[in-house]
């Protein structure tokens, strides 16, 4: 344990104190910053703009070619609508010139509408992104429509208002599915799996490098070589958890700082309530347990190459797992997948399971039996993993030269 | 006090490396363990630290496996390396550190190798800052800083000008003042031969030679014999039946077999009248005996 604690020790100052290790803490923090500091800085851009007048505030233009003015309440309706677009009635001679003005911005967009027992209605746009939805023009055509044929039916102006009252629904949601875990939950992903992949690099890097100085020798006739691991799996794992923590204190501080209180995503108001102190505990468990599966992989792969250059090459299979696993989490996260072969792989495969469980932590998704039985498989995986590193450390980390196979240094190490 | 090595062997991919190589030092000193590139020095050192396991045979100090928690030994590799993006301090008090040493003794011995080896000025400096000579003096202190009482040396003056072969001779010199037992690895005959008592050649992994280094030069009688370069010298002795090993510019060197034979060599100036400034009858050199058994042992064993 003392001599664990002395690689620890060393190890973690060493690495600390790296300059790559400083500017990328750096320049991470000042991305969160910016990311805080992004609603307060578009409403002061959306202010300016605001003061520069209607023809900017109205920044999108609807030409309506309605020919037969068969729906004369349509131009109302759209802009009521679509607040920040002009809508603007053209005829048939211009609609050559405006098709012309909408291949070239995509802020503008043409409805000619052909009447008839059931219009119809064609909607020009320079693509897919340009002006409102087709649902949304769809939506409000056809209620301008039906409000024309209500009318012709003798219906009153009232009995139509009231067929457009809205009643009022309150959702009561089973999970705590809302905008800022969700938001949460894909930051949680991306900065696990950066911090962890990131973390297994560093470790296998560290032993190539011991290796290819040759510092190895010495080091190993001072101390267990498995103890020399555990103390550097140990130090940069303490050090990717004082990254995690870092970058969260600097959130904390920016959001407080920067964002403004009022602030929403999507209409909602940004809601903490799934950051409790059993879930703050959980995730970090799920990176110290992520950490070191990854970590023992990576081990592996320093110890069994001589050169620091090939350490990218024994470490592609583990990248193309990663990666696979890290997808897998980030796209369920993305199509909110919470049930289904998915989900269940990104739950319970070891390597995907912790970029995916934080989604599950923060919006309550699964059951607690689900969680706990990834938890147990996710910390039976790292212990294997770290068995059978160990071995192949002990093994590896003297092996130049002729390149041996990991089931040849698994066999070794039991040796040594 | 005694190592006791027996019957150390090794194989890598079916080819043996190191063959039953047996031997004992039971006094302080330099133990000198000479072999061509390749003829299983390192890997013999490399098994009785334990780094490598032997297929058989073993390796004990006092009676007990040597380990790293039943002996205070020091190694200095053949494959110089060092943390070089470390300050050198750190390092050492690292390694310190992992042999055992608290912090103060560490910094105290640290203090001292750093000063006896004239490296001082750089100990705030990261290693890579450093010369090669510089790096491979900090390798020998970090080998040296937990005060062991068996040291292993794999080449250690490889790579070392002669200043600084001079003062790590000096150092090698204390360690055996201070009763250290020194186990040295080299390819270079003359520094061994100026240190060590006991000798082991190894060629091919197989043991062609071992003990006591005077025993063994005088076992051999006084085979060498130098006179002057001039040539009425050299023909003389090349008519007298002696064999030019090597001419120099003031002297040159003959193998003459048995005493007998420098003895009718020196009848015979005698009668000619030619007065020799020098005539020196001498034991082979260690590099002469290494050839001698190497040579014959490869041509042997190339002819099976």
């Amino acid at each position: 344990m003392n001599t664990i604690l002395k690689v620890f020790k060393f190890t973690f100052l060493q690495e600390i104190k790296k300059k790559s290790f400083i500017i990328s803490m750096v320049i991470i923090s000042l991305i969160i910053l910016a990311i805080t500091a992004g609603p307060s800085i578009y409403d002061k851009i959306k202010g300016k703009d605001e003061d520069a007048g209607e023809i900017t505030e109205k920044s999108n233009t609807i030409y309506l070619l309605d020919e037969k003015e068969s729906l004369p309440g349509v131009k109302e309706s759209l802009e009521k609508e679509f607040q920040n677009s002009q809508v603007i009635r053209i005829s048939p001679q211009d609609l050559e010139a405006k098709k012309a003005e909408v291949k070239e911005s995509g802020n503008i967009v043409i409805l000619s509408i052909k009447g008839g027992d059931l219009p119809s209605i064609n909607m020009y746009r320079k693509d897919f992104r340009s002006g409102p939805s087709l649902d949304s023009i769809q939506k409000v055509i056809s209620g301008s429509w039906a409000e024309e044929e209500l009318k012709k039916r003798d219906i009153s102006i009232e009995d139509i208002e009231l067929s457009k009252t809205l009643l009022p629904i309150t959702p009561t949601e089973s999970t705590n599915l809302n905008p800022t875990s969700f938001a949460l939950s894909l930051v949680f992903c991306f900065l696990l799996f950066f911090s962890i992949y990131g973390s297994a690099i560093a470790v296998a890097n560290s032993i190539a490098m011991e290796k290819s100085s040759r510092v190895m020798e010495t080091l190993i006739v001072s101390a267990d070589p498995k103890y020399i691991l555990l103390g550097k799996v140990l130090a940069i794992g303490l050090l990717g958890i004082v990254e995690v923590i870092w970058f969260a204190i600097v959130g904390y501080f920016g959001y407080n700082m920067f964002t403004p209180k009022d602030f929403s995503m999507g209409g909602t108001p940004l809601d903490f309530s799934g950051i409790t102190i059993p879930a703050i505990l959980l995730l970090l468990l799920i990176f110290v347990l992520g950490y070191a599966l990854y970590v023992f992989i990576a081990a592996a792969c320093g110890a069994a190459v001589d050169k620091i250059e090939d350490v990218n090459q024994a470490m592609m299979p583990i990248m193309m797992v990663s990666l696979a696993s890290f997808y897998l989490s980030y796209f369920s996260i993305s199509f909110m997948v919470t049930t289904g072969p998915f989900a269940t792989a990104a739950t319970f495969i070891p390597t995907a399971a912790p970029f995916y469980l934080p989604f599950m932590i923060l919006n309550g998704i699964g059951t607690k039996a689900s969680i706990l039985i990834s938890l147990v498989i996710l910390l039976l995986s790292a212990i294997l993993m770290g068995y059978a590193s160990i071995r192949i450390y002990k093994a590896g980390v003297m092996n130049y030269g002729k390149k041996k196979k990991f089931t040849e240094l698994f066999k070794v190490g039991k040796s040594l | 006090m005694t190592l006791h090595v027996s019957n150390l062997t090794r194989s890598f991919d079916g080819k043996i490396a190191v063959d039953h190589i047996s031997f004992d030092m039971t006094e302080p000193g330099v133990f000198g363990l000479i072999g061509t590139n390749g003829a299983g020095k390192t890997t013999t050192i490399r098994m009785i630290l334990g780094i490598l396991t032997a297929d058989e045979g073993e390796a004990t100090w006092n009676g007990k496996k040597i380990t790293r928690e039943s002996v205070r030994y020091g190694y200095l590799p053949e494959e110089r390396g060092i943390y070089s993006k470390a300050k050198v301090i750190d390092q050492i008090l690292y390694f310190g550190a992992l042999r055992g040493m608290n912090e103060r003794e560490a910094k105290d011995q640290a203090i001292y190798w750093l000063d006896r080896f004239k490296v001082m000025e750089y100990k705030d400096q990261k290693a890579e800052k450093l010369s090669k000579g510089n790096q491979q003096k900090i390798q020998m202190i970090i080998s040296l800083i937990n005060d062991p009482e068996l040291i292993f040396l794999d080449e250690p003056f490889s790579g070392l000008d002669p200043v600084n072969t001079e003062l790590l001779s000096d150092v090698i010199k204390e360690l055996v003042a201070r009763k250290k037992f020194v186990l040295m690895n080299s390819h270079q005959m003359s520094t061994i031969e100026d240190y060590a008592e006991n000798i082991l050649i190894l060629n091919r992994g197989k043991t062609v030679l071992q003990g006591n280094l005077k025993e063994i030069k005088a076992g051999y009688g006084h085979t060498n014999l130098i006179i002057d370069s001039g040539d009425e010298f050299v023909q003389l002795a090349e008519q007298t039946g002696l064999k030019l090993l090597e001419k120099r510019a003031d002297e040159a060197e003959f193998l003459v077999g048995t005493e007998e034979n420098a003895n009718r060599l020196l009848s015979a100036m005698v009668d000619k009248k030619l007065k020799p400034t020098r005539f020196i009858l001498r034991e082979p050199s260690l590099k002469e005996i290494f050839i001698e058994k190497v040579g014959g042992y490869e041509h042997d064993t190339e002819s099976i």
